[in-house]
């Protein structure tokens, strides 16, 4: 191993980032200062091996960046990214080409994730071939494998993207990032694009697919009900920074941070009979690139709690129970009348 | 109650090199003053097109409407409608909200500006009259500091607040139905909740009707009263909000809700809806939905199955239901 | 019904009619290319005939090629191109006259014997037209060959690498771009006593690449970003396959664009720089030769100006539909 391994990780631990930080920034012109963006800014964050982590969050949170960051697809400003122990940031040339096999990215948008001028069938055989992992024959019988085990039609090899459906072009970046035998896959917004129907047919695969592969998944996403049907475990978000972090089962029931518990509520529900409280966020976003001093959800921080702290002082990441982690002074708060009882409403 | 939109038979198709795409075919609906009629269904089923149809919005050719279609506001059928009648009643008796924000206004015009536009277009009052009215209906839909906004371009504004400016504009005339396309999909979902709470909002003080086209079905238990679902460019079912969420009658609604995952509790594995939309140049023959259905007969690829009634207001489009009830 | 097919048909139908001895002379003593040519009418009418038969009976078809087609101005921009082109190809078909020596009489009107009459020197100007063709056009193609070669490598690698090379290889485009072509190529003229053909061809190409490059480049910059190839990157795929494959089969619509536009452009410079006496000898016909020579008879034998001078006209209003065309087609529908 080279000298940059971690001290000790605990061996089920496959990801651990510390501190990651993506900035952009111009020097600034002749008559403005420069401008920076912390698109992240100190995320720390672990993934253990066969978890479903999620990672959650609006446009700007950054977690879009975050995902790419991990594998490399951008370059990170600072932290340190640990792969089973592998410094990842260290890595460089054919060593890193080699290593990108260990993990892969599936993308939000199915039509723009596949080359127009390649047939799906030759696009999910190349990467087997250029990493020598078969040739001729038997690769094509491995794509052939992937199809099935993806759910489409073996037919559909010398297709090109334009004649296949969304859900069949997502399929097809799936099985691409899945041929190489990765153990950890980023899945950036995989079903966002996608109708509910098939959406549903995705999500039931991906978790098959996590269970026979063993596989180790970072999902990011928007939309909260997609994450609690598949994450093991819910990472919060906000302006670029980590807001709260904890089981699936935590952070949905026990929301201690307040934007979580906005988002929450805001997160519609397909029953007309749910009485929620909607808890408004008032206030405007702050610029991303004039952030203010202290934390950077007090503009529109809904909390009664909420005082001159949190407008000077930066909350850390602190642990309210056992792995459950909320970067707030004043967490835990119930915001509003009644709270999301009705989750033990009638069932469908 | 007399409806204030009354949408008969509409069909609309559009002839194009790869065939007839067949996008809505003898839908039907009626929505009362005051009530929110959700439209809801997936890509390919038509809900887009019937929208822009209640406006005529549709290039003719390639499109075209059916004979017997007919959408009546107050007794007028807007399709035999002069083109210069039927400005009359674009923006003022009718509006519409439209998905992208961002590209549905105009970036070297104040927002303002377009707000007043749409005012002056149809009532003959001065500007300034009309700018006080525009910064007052930008208040009146949640602009902080509207006097102030009122001159700020498009590119100054987050998406949420460019939805706001567009619903601003839409209601400048008091119009008698609201047509939403999909209006928060684009958006943030804490932004989305509150778009959601103005629309409820603004019907209380206003009173129009709203035509709210979603392929959410979450966003739609906060906010309709009624429920459409589209398939395939027909109805497949109507009825209240709480029947079609409780009480679904239609395969493919039942589908739709066991599909949809929940953020109030975790389902089990999703039950989805096996295959996917068939091309619109080449429906299904009978039932369009039978290639999908998990309850399919052997009379479903055969004949269309009528409307059949399996509650008060409340009718599903399937042979399953023909045992009990007919109309 | 396809405009181009029936072009096709038709002057390959004429060919073989107008033909028929030449054809079989060919055939008896010509070497292989003169035998391929030869057959080539036969082969082109019999297959643009099936192929208007059977389009015949269905609209709707869905390869890429007959969606390609539906386009007004690709049809006919092909249509064009297709039937000018088969005049080059078709020439000693067509003709049995020669075109470079003074056999015939001088300015002799135009008759069935010679259907654009002979030039003040004795030649026929019917095969100087045809054979003549076939030097614009094979100069128009090998250099916006050399041009788009050139253009794509430079604007590839200039998009893939980094700032620093970027700029210095945009720096010489723009240096390119500003620099008054025609002046550069006139100065050549007075220089060098004899340009020949082949020099022109790739001076024309030289000083072409610039748009291409520029273009490219912009291409290649948005492709880069684009998911597919980012994902390249996550595969761990080399860079010569990331471009071999991806970059470079996504580039071949706006190449062939400008490509199209380009071939009009040469053919027209080079008909301008012919009519200065630029490239080929005296002898060797090309139509802007054929103008400058024609020129002092506008009067008595206008045809010997106005006809070469119709048909530049005519290939390049034909190559600008073709690549509007293809524009318009690749431009709002495909990614």
């Amino acid at each position: 191993m080279s000298a940059s391994t971690v001290a000790q990780p605990s061996p089920d631990e496959l990801v651990v980032v510390k501190h990651l930080t993506k900035r952009y920034g111009d020097g600034g012109g002749l008559f403005r200062k420069p401008r920076i963006l912390n698109a992240v800014n100190d995320v720390s964050l672990t993934m253990r091996r066969g978890e479903s982590v999620a990672l959650v969050g609006e446009s700007g949170s950054g977690k879009t960046t975050f995902g790419r960051c991990l594998l490399r697809l951008v370059e990170p400003t600072g932290g340190t990214i640990h792969f089973d122990g592998v410094d990842v940031l260290a890595l460089r040339g054919q060593a890193l080409r080699r290593f990108r096999r260990r993990m892969q990215i599936v993308f939000q948008d199915p039509s723009g994730s596949l080359n127009p001028r390649m047939r799906v069938g030759p696009a999910v055989r190349e990467p087997i071939e250029v990493h020598g992992i078969a040739r001729g024959a038997e690769s094509r019988r491995r794509v052939e494998s992937l199809f099935d085990e993806v759910g489409l039609n073996a037919e559909l090899y010398d297709r090109y993207p334009h004649e296949l459906s969304g859900g069949q072009k997502q399929r097809v970046g799936l099985a691409r990032a899945l041929s190489i035998n990765p153990e950890f896959l980023v899945l950036d917004e995989p079903v966002s694009a996608l109708d509910v129907s098939v959406q549903a047919q995705v999500l039931n695969l991906l978790e098959s697919l996590r269970r026979r592969r063993g596989l180790t998944y970072l999902f990011i996403a928007h939309d909260l009900a997609v994450v609690r049907q598949i994450a093991d475990r819910v990472a919060v978000m906000y302006l670029g920074r980590l807001v709260e972090h904890g089981s699936s089962e935590t952070v949905y029931e026990d929301p201690q941070h307040p934007y979580t518990t906005a988002l929450l509520s805001a997160a519609p529900i397909p029953d007309p009979g749910a009485a929620s409280v909607r808890i408004t966020l008032t206030g405007e976003l702050p610029s991303p690139t004039d952030l203010p001093p202290g934390c950077a959800f007090e503009s529109r921080c809904p909390n009664p709690k909420k005082d001159e702290r949190c407008r000077t002082e930066r909350p850390e990441l602190e642990a309210k129970s056992a792995g459950h982690e909320a970067a707030c002074f004043y967490p835990g708060v119930r915001l509003g009348k009644d709270d999301r009882e009705r989750s033990r409403s009638p069932a469908h | 109650m007399t409806p204030v939109l009354s949408v008969s038979n509409l069909t609309t198709h559009f002839h194009t090199a790869d065939g007839v795409v067949r996008a809505v075919d003898d839908v039907s609906f009626e929505v009362a003053a005051g009530e929110t009629l959700g439209i809801v269904g997936e890509s390919g089923s038509g809900k887009s097109v019937t929208a822009l149809s209640i406006l005529r919005l549709i290039e003719q050719p390639p499109g075209w409407f059916g004979p017997k279609s007919r959408i009546e506001l107050d007794g007028q059928n807007i399709l035999e409608l002069s083109s210069k009648e039927l400005r009359k009643i674009r923006g003022a008796e009718i509006s519409m909200v439209f998905q992208e924000p961002g590209t549905s206004l105009n970036p070297v015009l104040t927002v303002g500006y377009q707000v007043v536009e749409t005012i002056r277009a149809h009532s003959k009052i001065s500007r300034s009259e009309a700018w006080r009215q525009a910064v007052q209906l930008l208040e009146t839909v949640g602009i902080p500091d509207a006097p102030l906004r009122a001159r700020d371009y498009p590119h100054q504004m987050s998406g949420g607040m460019l939805q706001r400016v567009m619903i601003a504009i839409a209601l400048s005339c008091k119009p008698k139905v609201l047509i939403a396309d999909e209006p928060t999909t684009a958006l943030d979902v804490t932004i989305q909740a509150q778009i959601v709470d103005l629309l409820i909002d603004l019907k209380k003080k206003f009173g129009m009707a709203i035509v709210f086209i979603t392929h959410d079905l979450g966003v739609l238990a906060r906010l309709a009263d009624r429920v459409a679902v589209m398939y395939a460019g027909q109805i497949v079912e109507h009825g209240t909000a709480a029947q079609i969420y409780g009480e679904p009658g239609h395969p493919y609604t039942k589908g739709l809700l066991t599909a949809v995952p929940r953020v109030d509790k975790r389902r089990g594995e999703l039950a989805g809806i096996p295959g996917s939309v068939p091309a619109a140049t080449a429906w299904p023959a009978g039932c369009r939905f039978h290639p999908r259905c998990p309850s399919r007969l052997a009379r479903c690829d055969q004949e269309s199955p009528p409307p059949c009634v399996i509650g008060p207001g409340h009718t599903a489009d399937c042979w399953l239901h023909t045992e009990s009830n007919e109309p | 019904m396809n405009p181009t097919a029936i072009t096709v048909l038709l002057v390959s139908s004429i060919a073989l009619i107008t033909g028929f001895e030449r054809v079989a002379e060919l055939l008896a003593d010509g070497g292989w290319l003169d035998r391929t040519i030869a057959v080539s009418p036969f082969l082109l009418a019999v297959g643009a005939g099936l192929y208007l038969y059977l389009a015949r009976t269905d609209a709707r078809d869905k390869t890429m090629l007959q969606s390609l087609f539906r386009n007004t101005e690709i049809q006919w921009g092909m249509t064009v191109v297709v039937g000018i082109a088969l005049l080059a190809v078709f020439a000693p078909i067509l003709t049995s006259h020669d075109p470079q020596y003074a056999l015939y009489g001088r300015l002799r009107p135009p008759s069935l014997l010679h259907p654009l009459g002979t030039d003040t020197s004795g030649r026929d100007a019917f095969a100087r037209l045809l054979y003549g063709a076939r030097l614009s056009l094979q100069t128009g193609v090998f250099a916006t060959f050399i041009a788009t070669a050139l253009g794509t490598t430079v604007g590839v690698v200039s998009a893939l690498s980094g700032s620093r090379t970027d700029s210095m290889l945009m720096r010489v485009v723009d240096a390119g771009l500003a620099f008054p072509r025609v002046f550069l190529l006139l100065a050549l003229i007075a220089l060098l006593p004899t340009v020949s053909q082949g020099l022109l061809v790739l001076v024309l190409g030289l000083t072409s690449w610039f748009d291409i490059a520029r273009l490219v480049r912009g291409e290649t910059l948005s492709l880069r970003s684009s998911d597919y190839v980012t994902a390249t990157t996550g595969l761990g795929l080399p860079a010569s396959r990331v471009v071999g494959s991806h970059i470079l089969p996504n580039l071949a619509g706006p190449i062939t664009v400008s490509a199209s536009l380009s071939l009009g452009y040469l053919i027209l410079l080079e008909s301008g720089l012919s009519y200065l006496g630029v490239g080929a000898s005296a002898g060797t016909p090309s139509w802007g030769r054929l103008i400058q020579e024609g020129y002092s008879q506008l009067r008595n034998a206008p045809q010997l100006t106005l006809i070469p001078g119709a048909l530049i006209a005519l290939t390049v209003i034909g190559f600008s539909l073709l690549g509007d065309g293809l524009r318009q087609h690749l431009d709002p529908r495909k990614a």
